[in-house]
């Protein structure tokens, strides 16, 4: 599970969001990938998409 | 200045008005708190739907209480009381436990032993951080020790015994395999070496400890905390014992095979208690003091033992073959906190979801619990799915669950509670998790704070809310459209049974109806055969073989085993729940298929996307068309919706004779056009083969039916957990609130049932 993305919604009932990964370790909280904020779910989901795409050319 | 922290739980989670209800807080960065009591009128924030609601309620209350931090003891062990100090030997002795350690290695583990970690006094046989066995003895300044030179293999069974000499400090430290081809992870096959014999002359003599005696931990204490148990172990301990003599090695192989000592002084026998109905909380201790060791976050029983040889696959058939107990350092079943402050609803108040608002500086909580009636007042009543709610209660998912993505068919989105808990770490696990050492968590309770039965709360796999917060969308919508109910539980119906449900005209399923018991199955059949209606308006019901303990039953105990959408998989002979004696996993596999009971079964799952409900041809017929007033005859039903968009999805049920729905049903709509991230569930796949998806597979879909059974009863079903929260979609008036509306208009009044006179066939239809 380790840097598997996830998205942070920073208020409840609110469209306000950042990504995050997660540790893969219980207890360790996720890190902040990067400090963008986002305002519609679907702009996250498509970070977290051109964030995968990256880490595959990279690989 | 320490951040403010708020956590609590209600203890009942559910209350009949009149019943107190304890309310225990942990705070953390202030002292004092202000409550008071809101009904929970409606629990998801999407701007779609009429919003997060909450009404104050008057009580007598104190506006503000004093809060402290309370602590949590995580992990799952068994204590003995050692207030006479028999446990503590003065002269030689020997200890020994067959185990099966299913962690060895990281950090220190306790098997057995009187060890105090402050005092560094007693004694202990343990494993050590290298994963070793290991017997230490401590006076109070030192400690020594002997240590195995071969290492423990995970899961894989060996006695482990050690046996002390007072007068000349020699400890002989046994390792004897006892593995067969049934019992462990690995086999024969593979060439390790599980024995050891070490003998070394300890250089320290044991100095009693003050405290108790424990199984899987040893104790501690803090100044802040109190006395706490660490040290914990991981892995199933079976028989045990202590003698009060250095036992010899050939005393120890005679052991490994199978006798009793019969000098022991004490000798837990983890086979003695079982009958046909399960075994509880305690470890008999067969020798002289009956030194019964009970067990804490309730360790888990009825599991295969060192000597099972496969054959049979339950302690009903063998107990002495099951005498493995499992132990694991994130068990928690009960926090055990003080009670912060008490509630008694008073009886004018209505039956609803109620909850303590806790708060301080900028945090908020809200604890939870629904009211009952102390009498039945309403004609419907709404079973609420305690069972279900406990199921995934703290469920970790997101965090750990490298299937979750896939299933969802999106990226989770967490909020900063979820943070917050998954740091923490204190507050247990969900049926959904595993333990660190990799089994799955049978046991769920309410003592403890649940983030997801908060209302406002969005499961972070799914992205909207998830059982208790979106059934409150049902809720919401029972009083926009003017509709009394009372609300019972699944605790209620499964502990009353058809007393719980009889008083009433019609009986709502909630959104998602997942664990049931016997007794709940039962009291539902005699329900719908004396003449009650049902409403199941849910997806995945009635599904997993679920019950509480016996001794608490704030605790449902479930095993996931052989089909089914299942986060895990019980071990082999592990499947028969140590609550009841009966073989848990699927109901459809005990030979009740939901679908003989409501019509419908689960059939698939999927998070992306809702559709709608289309009509068949069955609405047309006269002994239903009657649901269908107000609706066109091409309407598409719940094309909207508050769950991904539409009133059939998330996951679905499906009509089929061929697994016991009723001939007498009437398909009345089914929804189409499911994406292929909606496929056809595990328990129907007998060959894997492509084009299971919603876009090819026909038996992916959801089916809305009608059925009358005896005595003028019925089930009106539509089997989608989205279906309730299409309800509160344009302000509450929608064609899903208007088939709701017509059948609970029926349901309710006694007498016929609209449209049961017709009772043929060609002729009905238009």
């Amino acid at each position: 599970m380790a840097d598997k993305y996830v998205i942070m919604r920073l208020k409840d009932g609110e469209e306000y969001y950042r990504i995050m990964a997660v540790s893969g370790v219980r207890g360790l909280p996720p890190r902040v990938v990067d400090d963008r904020e986002y305002y519609d779910l679907n702009d996250a989901y498509h970070a977290v998409f051109i964030l995968r795409i990256n880490d595959l050319m990279e690989s | 200045m320490t951040d403010i922290r708020l956590f609590g739980y209600s203890d009942p989670l559910a209350a009949k008005l009149t019943q107190t209800v304890d309310f225990k807080i942990s705070a953390e960065g202030t002292t004092e708190a202000s409550v008071e009591i809101v009904r929970l009128v409606h629990g998801d924030y999407n701007p779609k739907g009429p919003g997060f609601i909450e009404e104050p309620v008057g009580t007598d209350l104190p506006k503000s209480i004093a809060v402290k931090r309370q602590y949590t003891q995580n992990g799952s062990f068994a204590r003995v009381g050692n207030e006479r100090g028999l446990l503590s030997p003065k002269g030689s002795f020997s200890v020994f436990a067959f185990i099966w350690p299913s962690l060895p290695g990281k950090v220190r583990q306790t098997i057995m032993g009187s060890w105090n970690v402050n005092e560094s006094k007693g004694y202990a046989l343990g494993i050590n951080p290298q994963g070793k066995l290991e017997f230490w003895v401590g006076d109070g300044k030192n400690v020594d020790q002997v240590t195995a030179d071969v290492p423990l293999i995970s899961k894989v069974w060996v006695l482990a015994g050690v046996s002390y000499e007072l007068a000349t400090g020699e400890a002989r430290l046994m390792q004897i395999n006892v593995q067969n081809a049934w019992n462990s992870h690995i086999g024969p096959v593979t060439p390790y070496d599980h024995n050891c014999h070490i003998v070394e002359t300890l250089r320290v003599k044991p100095v009693a400890s003050s405290g108790d005696f424990y199984l899987a931990g040893a104790q501690e204490h803090n100044s802040e905390r109190g006395c706490f148990v660490s040290l914990l172990y991981n892995g199933k301990i079976d028989r045990s014992g202590i003698v009060e003599r250095a036992l010899s090695a050939a005393d120890m192989a005679t052991i490994a095979q199978g006798s009793v000592p019969f000098e022991a002084l004490a000798y837990w026998d983890t086979t003695v208690g079982y009958t046909n109905y399960g075994i509880g909380n305690v470890i008999c201790d067969t020798g002289p003091h009956k030194l019964n060791a009970i067990g804490v976050n309730r360790p888990v029983r009825a599991l295969t033992g060192w000597n099972w040889t496969g054959r049979d696959d339950s302690f009903r058939l063998n107990p002495d073959q099951y005498g493995g107990v499992a132990f694991h350092d994130d068990a928690m079943t009960d926090c055990k906190w003080e009670t912060s402050i008490s509630w008694i609803p008073s009886e004018q108040l209505r039956s609803g979801v109620y909850a303590l608002k806790v708060t301080a500086g900028d945090q908020v909580d809200r604890i939870p619990v629904i009211i009952r009636p102390n009498k039945p007042r309403a004609r419907i009543a709404v079973q609420m799915s305690t069972f279900t709610y406990l199921a995934y209660a703290n469920e970790h998912l997101s965090f750990e669950a490298q299937i979750a993505q896939a299933i969802v068919a999106h990226t989770p989105v967490i909020s900063a509670n979820d943070i917050e808990y998954e740091k923490l770490q204190e507050f247990g696990l969900s049926t959904y998790d595993h333990h660190t050492d990799g089994a799955g968590v049978c046991y769920s309770s309410w003592k403890r704070p649940i983030i997801n039965i908060r209302p406002g709360y969005r499961m972070a796999g799914m992205t909207f809310p998830w059982a208790l917060p979106a059934d409150l969308s049902l809720l919401w919508w029972l009083e926009h459209a003017g509709f009394d109910y009372d609300l019972i539980t699944d605790h209620d119906v499964h502990q009353e049974g058809l007393d719980a449900l009889s008083p009433y005209k019609a009986i709502i399923n909630v959104t998602h109806p997942e664990y049931y018991s016997e007794t709940m199955l039962d009291a539902t059949e005699s329900y719908l055969t004396s003449g009650g209606r049902i409403l199941y308006i849910g997806g995945n019901g009635y599904y997993w073989v679920t019950s509480t303990c016996q001794d608490d039953p704030s605790c449902i105990e479930v095993r996931k085993l052989d089909a089914g959408s299942r986060a895990w998989q019980a071990e082999a002979g592990e499947g028969y729940l140590a609550s009841t004696g009966e073989r848990s996993g699927l109901w459809r596999s005990r030979g009740r298929a939901p679908q003989k009971l409501v019509g419908l079964g689960f059939t698939a799952e999927g998070m992306d996307r809702s559709e709608a409900f289309e009509r068949m041809p069955d609405s047309f017929h006269k002994r239903a068309a009657w649901i269908f007033e107000g609706i066109g005859e091409e309407e598409l039903i719940g094309d909207f919706g508050l769950a991904q968009g539409g009133a059939a999805g998330i996951e679905l049920d499906r009509y089929d004779l061929a697994l016991g729905t009723p001939p007498n049903t009437l398909l009345l709509a089914s929804s189409c056009g499911h994406t292929d991230n909606y496929p056809l569930v595990s328990e129907e796949i007998t060959y894997a083969f492509p084009g299971r998806g919603g876009s090819q597979d026909p038996q992916v879909r959801g089916d809305m039916i009608y059925f009358n059974t005896p005595n003028d009863g019925a089930v009106f079903a539509a089997g989608s957990i989205a279906w309730s929260q299409a309800l509160p979609y344009h302000g509450g008036e929608n064609n899903v609130g208007t088939i709701m509306r017509n059948v609970l208009n029926a349901f309710k009044k006694d007498g016929k049932l609209p449209g049961s006179g017709y009772t043929g066939e060609e002729k009905l239809w238009r």
